[in-house]
């Protein structure tokens, strides 16, 4: 235990609260389905870019990745190198065109957008099948942490922490549904950054610089300045960089808690700030614990679990106060994940389950309590659940990443830039991903190989979506025309084409404008443009 | 060495943070210069649009 006095609990009190606030005040604001789920599709850039990175990154950033990099040295930071670009290419690949064509297509969730751009009867049955196994797993595995965090480090009992821990997280989602999630997420993710900044502010201080870190570590033991890890374990081996790199840079455009963000977006004109905006908290976010961990190597030499590296940091190099808003700032990357996961999970099962196969003509006010109700239900069967702590939860995330990311990419990224691509494709991507992931992971084929499981998973399943596309029939010409407009890439007939552009003049285009009013033509006795 | 660091060993993890955001604010330009042209794609898909169903319902 390294927290446990007043202070922490006051601040973690204090934090907790706001989230719950939050929560109720977005209740009340959500009267349609659509603001509920996806938050009327009316979310900023800001908000955007911070609800979708602090979705992708959970706790493993303050706890996980410092511990490899404590262990391996810089050969880690390959993750880091990957995961800070993931926003470029989440959002340029997708960002627009997603949010052009999940809205022409009236898609409310991740899972319906597949089955309206791929129809088939099968399309969504196995998208929501795969979608809520994985996304549960995931969803159970981030309340177990939330718990055995809160547990590990204020000493509360495991069963207290889950439940208050989940409880929270549930709480708020149920009652406030997408914006609930996307506001706290705003939040979280300032702390987040913040947090990491002043812990990292103070030790770069005490190392000398990145100068003086790396001069002490080649000191120590050059290869932990070297490429290849600690003792040069992976020497060569390009194959495990290339994954490491790939699963972060690219896995994300697979995962459905994370596309729907792009579907949520007020205008697609945003696309462009959340670029700049998700990238920067990046840099900031994600090399920052990385290296933290090879300072963790010269601060703190003997410590006994290096999970514990950044707190432990914290808690030598910060004040009481700004300490326990570290213990925040963990639980808050945590539950940014769990809660857009969870949230997923309702919509899913009351969109894509309840209003498709139980009731055709719910009503807009059935489709939200059913959500909300499913939203309920899923977190308390999760708490339940995590309370048992049964064996395996931990290795189902392992994979749910991987399995996700190769069952849904290509179909998510063909879904907007070929419009060649079918039902057939999308099915055989799907069920070729997963299963080819599964059989990796359980027979434990990615040691011997060299080839991480996203990618021989990602591999398989972008040649199953282009070989079924080409096999298969091709889409119908009015959803090629709604993938081309998505596109903005239509032939418009030259004079309305042109009409419009850049190239004219504004007071021009005022001009046009204004003769082309039909009244004030009328009037004149003239036929209207 | 740039930092203490191999150059090679600089390039392949600290080069990162400046280059993907220099790559984020061209990309901000680039899909500016973008909206401006899908902005005045859509107004002109909706009139052609228009247009077509103004057409279709005199046929009638």
């Amino acid at each position: 235990m390294i927290g446990g006095g007043v202070t922490e609990y006051v601040v973690l009190l204090i934090y907790l609260c706001g989230m719950i606030g939050i929560g109720v005040y977005w209740a009340k604001h959500s009267k349609t389905s659509e603001d509920y789920l996806l938050g009327g599709r009316k979310i900023g850039s800001v908000l955007t870019a911070l609800t979708l990175q602090t979705t992708s990154m959970s706790g493993y950033m303050f706890m996980g990745g410092p511990a490899q990099t404590y262990k391996e040295g810089y050969f880690t930071l390959w993750y880091a190198v990957g995961d800070g670009g993931g926003a470029i290419f989440n959002v340029g690949i997708l960002g627009k065109r997603m949010r052009r064509l999940s809205y022409y297509l009236g898609c409310l969730s991740p899972i319906e957008y597949i089955e309206k751009r791929y129809p088939g009867p099968a399309t969504r049955a196995i998208a929501a099948a795969i979608a809520i196994c994985f996304v549960y797993g995931y969803v159970l595995a981030q309340f177990l942490s939330a718990g055995k965090t809160m547990c590990a480090l204020l000493g509360v009992p495991l069963p207290v922490a889950i439940i208050i821990g989940a409880g929270v997280i549930v709480f708020y989602t149920f009652a406030g549904g997408y914006l609930a999630v996307a506001w706290t997420d705003f939040i979280q993710g300032i702390v987040m950054v913040c947090s990491m900044i002043m812990i990292f502010v103070l030790a770069w201080h005490q190392v000398g610089g990145l100068t003086g870190l790396n001069e002490q570590l080649t000191a120590l033991d050059p290869t932990l300045t070297g490429m290849w890890g600690k003792g040069n374990m992976y020497l060569g081996q390009w194959g495990v960089v290339a994954g490491a790199v790939g699963v972060y840079l690219i896995g994300y455009m697979g995962l459905p808690h994370v596309v729907i963000r792009h579907m949520a977006m007020e205008s697609p004109k945003l696309a462009k700030q959340t670029v700049v905006i998700a990238t920067v908290w990046n840099q900031l976010f994600i090399f920052v614990p990385y290296i933290m961990g090879l300072m963790g190597i010269l601060l703190l030499p003997n410590i006994e679990d290096p999970e514990m590296v950044v707190l432990t940091l914290a808690y030598t190099l910060l004040p009481g106060v700004l300490a326990a808003i570290v213990l925040v700032a963990i639980m808050s990357a945590i539950m940014s994940t769990a809660d857009a996961q969870l949230m997923l999970m309702g919509t899913m099962l009351g969109r894509d389950i309840y209003q498709r196969y139980i009731n055709k003509n719910a009503t807009d006010k059935q489709l939200m309590s059913v959500s909300r109700i499913c939203i309920l239900v899923v977190g308390v069967v999760s708490i339940i659940i995590a309370l048992l702590r049964p064996p395996g939860v931990f290795s189902l995330v392992v994979f749910s990443f991987s399995t996700l990311g190769s069952s849904f990419l290509p179909s998510y990224v063909g879904a907007v830039w070929w419009k060649r691509g079918n039902t057939t494709g999308c099915v055989a991507s799907m069920i070729c991903g997963c299963i080819i992931s599964i059989i990796w992971e359980a027979a434990g084929l990615a040691g011997p190989t060299g080839m991480h499981t996203f990618f021989i998973g990602i591999i398989v399943s972008i040649a199953a979506y282009i070989i079924g596309s080409l096999i298969g029939k091709p889409p119908t010409k009015e959803m090629q025309d709604l993938v081309e407009r998505a596109a903005c890439k239509t032939k418009i007939p030259a004079g309305l084409a042109t009409a419009n552009y850049k190239d004219i003049a504004p007071e021009t285009n005022g001009v046009l404008t204004f003769l082309k009013d039909s009244s004030y033509m009328e009037e004149r006795g003239f036929q209207p443009v | 060495m740039i930092f203490g660091l191999e150059p090679h060993v600089f390039f392949a993890f600290l080069s990162w943070p400046v280059t993907y955001t220099i790559i984020a604010i061209i990309m901000y330009f680039v899909m500016g210069k973008n909206d401006k042209k899908e902005e005045a794609w859509e107004k002109a898909y909706d009139e052609w649009q228009a247009s077509l169903k103004k057409e279709g319902g005199e046929d009638e």
